[in-house]
């Protein structure tokens, strides 16, 4: 069931990716992420207009198990949010890349993104976590 | 902790054949979910599910006074427990805290298993010795050479059934017996941690991959399922986990459970404090709460009432026969009415929920 990795994206260690388009972050967790929490069941949304730093909490991700933090990969301000995770949370699992985004971040930094890794450097990072 | 530090069970190799997730518990590698929490919650309460189990501990008592032993040190009454059944029990310490909840299994007058968690295996063997003096009796820990597999739900019965010519119709719940399954000697009881039918299955660890295999196999409706929904099944039902609903500082009396603790002849350890605790009340008791969002509660977050906390959640998750989040916490009990309005502080914001009626899900067997 795994979901591979885009290319076009560039990844946190804390395991969300962004998506960047004129200056629009579109924000998720990674494929790892979502198999690791399983069962996705909560997700508690940031609210739209507000202005976040990289690295700040942002959302948060419930599974049956446990509860996680999201965090900004980039500064900037939260310009939308994925509703729809409201109803169905566990398209986070089925759709880690696609459906299941988190938020969107309007961002002037394109330094902080040049920061994260790509999908070659994040692969290498799972892969040292894991051990 | 590393890796190699961790116990494992006999059945730890058959759980990574099956691709299960590991978690540690009390200590113990053990399988958290082999495909999703949610999917092996489900199915257990609609087919059937085998857990591994192997992690807790079988203390075995025997002697002539054994039963007046157990009589000394247990909440439940001995005299209501006849050979060949089980009942749950509970050690208290003076106080009436939890030393831990258990099983206790009567083969004879003169011999029993007491069943006790794995995180506390140590501790109640040592305490149970320490009450043992001038009662003539010996205890061994049988956890070493024992494994341990729980068969559960709807269609335990008929499955097992195919396994052994052992009439199971006649085993009814709390019955403790003998029987071949798939060839290998077992003992079984007819209980277990989900608020299914179900059979405990103990087995010498030499038979134990045959046995999970064996059960396996026999029929396309058994599937394993992992500790993860062993929690959000018995949160479901209602049963108390120990370090949660039972701590040295908690009583099964405020852990609603005072039907375990006996007005009986003998003494033991803390009795004045738990029949003073039913007879006036205790300063908290155990409640039931369902959310009114999606939010889940968790052990730990503040129960309030109005703006003033009032309590502490225990044990939460969202439960997956009900499809909302559930939740157990002990609050002063005026505010323990079914229906009463709550809230839950979950990251600093206040959740409503509500006091419900336990259990959230009734005892599904005969």
């Amino acid at each position: 069931m795994a979901h591979e990795n885009p290319k076009d994206l560039r990844y946190t260690e804390s395991h969300e990716w962004v998506k960047s388009e004129g200056g629009v972050c579109t924000c998720g967790i990674t494929d790892h992420a979502q198999e690791a929490l399983t069962d996705i069941v909560f997700v508690e949304l940031p609210e739209t207009g507000k202005e976040v730093a990289q690295g700040d909490q942002v959302a948060v991700v419930e599974s049956v198990k446990s509860v996680s933090d999201i965090y900004a990969p980039v500064s900037g301000r939260i310009i939308e949010t994925n509703k729809t995770l409201e109803s169905s949370p566990e398209i986070i699992n089925k759709e880690p890349y696609e459906g299941g985004w988190i938020f969107k971040i309007k961002s002037n930094k394109n330094e902080e993104l040049d920061s994260l890794m790509d999908k070659t450097a994040y692969e290498k990072h799972v892969e040292e976590e894991a051990h | 902790m590393k890796n190699e530090q961790l116990l494992k069970t006999v059945l730890f190799a058959e759980h990574e054949k099956l691709g299960a997730v590991m978690t540690v518990f009390a200590g113990w590698s053990l399988p958290v979910y082999y495909t999703n929490i949610i999917a092996e919650h489900l199915h257990t309460r609609k087919a059937a599910g085998i857990f591994d189990i192997s992690h807790m501990s079988e203390i075995q008592v025997d002697g002539g006074g054994a039963r007046d032993f157990l009589q000394s040190v247990m909440t439940n009454d001995l005299d209501r427990l006849r050979a060949g059944a089980c009942f749950y029990s509970i050690m208290c310490n003076e106080r009436g805290g939890t030393v831990d909840d258990c099983f206790i299994y009567m083969f004879s007058p003169e011999r029993f298993w007491v069943i006790v968690n794995a995180a506390n295996s140590k501790k109640d063997l040592d305490w149970l010795k320490a009450h043992a003096a001038g009662f003539g009796v010996e205890i061994n820990d049988l956890s070493s050479e024992l494994a341990k597999i729980d068969l559960q739900g709807p269609f335990s019965g008929p499955i097992l059934q195919t396994l052994t010519p052992h009439p199971l119709d006649r085993e009814k719940r709390f019955n403790l017996f003998e029987a071949r399954i798939a060839d290998l000697p077992c003992t079984l009881s007819r209980s277990g941690y989900t608020g299914e039918d179900g059979f405990e299955i103990y087995t010498e660890n030499k038979n134990a991959v045959s046995l999970w295999n064996a059960l396996l196999d026999s029929d396309p409706r058994v599937k394993p399922v992992g500790l993860g929904a062993r929690d959000t099944l018995r949160i479901e039902a209602c049963y108390s986990l120990y370090g949660h609903e039972l701590t040295e500082d908690i009583s099964p009396v405020e852990a609603g459970i005072g039907w375990v603790v006996r007005e009986k002849q003998a003494p033991f350890p803390g009795k004045a404090e738990l029949l003073r605790q039913k007879q006036q009340g205790a300063a908290r008791t155990l409640i039931a709460f369902k959310m009114q969002d999606k939010a889940i509660p968790r052990s730990g977050y503040g129960i309030f009432a109005g703006d003033r906390l009032r309590g502490t959640v225990s044990s939460g998750c969202y439960a997956p026969a009900f499809g909302v989040p559930l939740g157990l916490g002990f609050v002063s009990p005026e505010f323990a009415a079914p229906d009463t309005p709550i809230r839950i502080n979950i990251r600093n914001t206040l959740h409503d929920a509500l006091v419900v009626r336990r259990p959230f899900y009734t005892y599904k067997g005969e």
